[in-house]
């Protein structure tokens, strides 16, 4: 059984938990979690087995500083 | 003739005598003393030749010496000027390859620094860009309310929605 880990910066409600299943379309064996993180800042992760999806404050501030890092 | 004090018979004895001597001496003794007298004189010549010889070569040993003197004098004057020229030579090539070392190392020392101050920018660049992005996430974080982070999201998934 696949296993979704949503991290937000606050308790999604269920609405934005229906937005979410339904934009990712699994079928029904899929068992759907939600983990408050409030270093996100804003917006989500969403850990899909390994994969992660980073859509998240904290990450496009993370992926700014490995470019400014990294690529100057 | 005795009143003269010439005794006769003492004279004819006396001359007899002479002859007597001069009869033995040249019978017997003249040939051997003339003899001695001719070698004694050869000798005599022998060592004035000798003496001539001797006088001859010294005289030719003393040029030989000088000359002798004058060539070794020539060789050390030689060999000195070419051990100076040596000597200046190998001070030139020492200081030269001194000269060559110290630039050397002046421009290993400048390659290093450069690569040092290269390294600390690089270090300080990154120590300003943690440190503004840490600013910006505490901030935002003690900042931003309940519903902004809810906005934030929703903002989020509405341009996920958008560009799928």
């Amino acid at each position: 059984m696949k296993k979704i880990i949503v991290f937000s910066p606050y308790k999604l409600n269920g609405e934005e938990l229906n937005w979410l299943k339904n934009y990712f379309s699994f079928n029904n064996d899929v068992v759907w979690e939600n983990i408050v993180k409030e270093d996100l800042i804003g917006g989500l992760i969403i850990k899909i087995d390994s994969k992660i999806i980073n859509l998240s404050l904290k990450g496009i501030l993370d992926n700014l500083k490995k470019k400014l890092l990294y690529e100057t | 003739m005795e009143k003269l004090g010439i005794d006769l018979k003492l004279l004819i004895a006396q001359i007899f005598n002479f002859f007597l001597f001069l009869f033995i001496f040249k019978k017997f003794i003249a040939s051997s003393f003339l003899k001695f007298l001719a070698e004694e004189k050869k000798k005599q010549i022998e060592k004035e030749r000798f003496e001539q010889e001797k006088k001859i070569f010294e005289e030719k040993w003393q040029e030989e010496k000088t000359r002798m003197k004058e060539e070794l004098e020539k060789e050390k004057k030689t060999l000195l000027k070419d051990i100076h020229n040596e000597a200046d030579k190998q001070k030139k090539e020492i200081l030269d390859k001194a000269r060559k070392e110290t630039d050397q190392l002046r421009e290993r020392t400048k390659a290093e620094l450069e690569k040092e101050r290269i390294m600390m920018e690089k270090e300080m660049m990154k120590k300003v860009v943690d440190l503004s992005i840490n600013i910006v996430n505490t901030s935002l974080r003690d900042y931003l309310t309940e519903s902004m982070k809810k906005d934030i999201t929703q903002m989020i998934l509405k341009n996920l929605k958008k560009e799928n």
